[in-house]
């Protein structure tokens, strides 16, 4: 038998498919054939090589890509997937804690601002109603990006989305298992009560632009939490 | 007075069926289980499949969503590895077909024979042998990383890729002589 037909068992017999008979035949071979040894023993080099190649890792973003990918999945196909994983695939979860960490970031930065000094306090002008303030001052882009104006330009924007979405709300809500209520309840008085903070801080000092940039994220996360669970 | 041990199982020990059955009862935990235990080995085969990072975490997200969709169908009857693998397999295969190619179809020289006089591989690093992998034809490529890298026989290999044993076999020995002579330099 040519060197070229016992090279083409040498992937079988260093694999040990060969027959006995067979691979007797091929020992003897290599036994009397250097070229043919060299490359058997390159195939088996190769071969424990690839044994030993290392498991790489993903990035940690890969699963929070694939859990967002399947609770959008689920809330899409809602009425068509078993109830049981209906029930327990945590989708308000994902909203809930996406936005609930926006709201506490908020509230966590607020905390950690000095006050105001009495003596600054008595420099600005009296104390304004923010809550009034506010519409005419925040205006909503088709992009979600959110604009301060001038006091002078009157938007009603926000406040009317917020509304229509807890109209939404309003009335899905019902439908709604516990746990979906409890995740909704919760990430609503968190962000809530970033609002009232920055609101409070506001009416000392209207003029804080740093406090008006957390103002607004504040209220963004409130969009984003009434958006994504009126859609629930 | 006698005491009472009382033994409870925690996420870690699991088995695959148990976690599968669990992910298809709807419980979110052990489905993240199950990725945590396989998401090296899916990322990496799909990483040396496709040649590149980005294509393999998209592959790999892909994977995991059928996972999550077909974890119901997954009796035992194959270990869970095998399972989660044919799933990886399909789709490269369909991501393949989709960029026109057909890895059945790469045959590429008739001969295979080796030069006369062959000279031995140099030493290697797992780097070169990575990179020389990248470089075999898709279907070439597709055989050794399930053969030669994840492990599997050449029956479960033309069962994953619906060719036959023989097409394995040939299709192994062919991957191994292009690998050694790309790794000699020899293109």
């Amino acid at each position: 038998m040519s060197c070229a037909k016992h090279q083409d068992r040498l992937s079988d017999y260093i694999d040990g498919l060969l027959s006995e008979r067979e691979r007797l035949d091929v020992e003897r071979h290599l036994q009397e054939c250097g070229d043919c040894r060299t490359i058997c023993e390159d195939l088996l080099y190769i071969r424990q090589l690839s044994r030993e190649l290392p498991e790489y890792e993903p990035t940690p973003q890969l699963w929070e890509r694939i859990a967002a990918a399947i609770a959008a999945e689920t809330r899409a196909d809602s009425y068509s997937v078993p109830k049981g994983i209906r029930r327990l695939w945590p989708r308000p979860i994902f909203a809930a804690a996406a936005v609930a960490v926006i709201a506490l970031l908020v509230g966590a930065l607020l905390r950690s601002r000095p006050p105001v000094p009495e003596s600054q306090e008595a420099r600005v002008s009296p104390p304004v109603q923010w809550s009034a303030l506010t519409p005419s001052l925040l205006e909503i882009q088709p992009t979600g990006l959110i604009l301060i104006h001038k006091p002078t330009v009157e938007s009603e924007i926000v406040q009317q989305r917020i509304e229509a979405l807890e109209r939404q709300i309003q009335q899905r809500r019902p439908f709604w298992d516990a746990e979906t209520e409890a995740c909704f309840r919760r990430a609503l008085e968190t962000v809530e009560r970033s609002l009232a903070h920055c609101r409070q801080g506001l009416e000392r000092d209207p003029e804080d632009a740093v406090l008006r940039e957390l103002y607004l994220g504040a209220l963004k996360a409130k969009l984003e939490l009434l958006k994504r669970f009126s859609e629930l | 007075m006698g005491y009472e041990i009382v033994v409870t199982k925690t996420a870690d020990s699991f088995t695959d069926l148990e976690l599968a059955a669990q992910s298809a009862a709807g419980d979110w935990a052990a489905f993240e289980r199950l990725y945590e235990m396989h998401r090296r080995r899916v990322y990496s085969l799909c990483l040396r499949m496709l040649g590149n990072a980005a294509d393999a975490e998209d592959m790999t997200q892909e994977v995991f969503l059928q996972v999550f969709r077909k974890i119901g169908t997954f009796r035992g009857e194959a270990a869970f590895t095998t399972w989660l693998h044919r799933l990886v397999v399909n789709q490269v295969l369909m991501h393949w077909r989709k960029q026109g190619i057909r890895p059945e179809e790469t045959t590429e020289e008739g001969d295979v024979s080796q030069l006369a006089r062959p000279r031995p591989l140099p030493m290697l690093d797992r780097l070169a042998l990575e990179q020389a992998i990248r470089r075999l034809p898709p279907g070439y490529r597709m055989v050794f990383l399930l053969h030669d890298v994840e492990g599997y026989e050449h029956e479960e290999i033309a069962a994953m890729l619906g060719c036959s044993v023989g097409t394995s076999k040939s299709q192994l020995h062919k991957a191994r002589l292009k690998l050694r002579r790309l790794l000699q330099g020899e293109g």
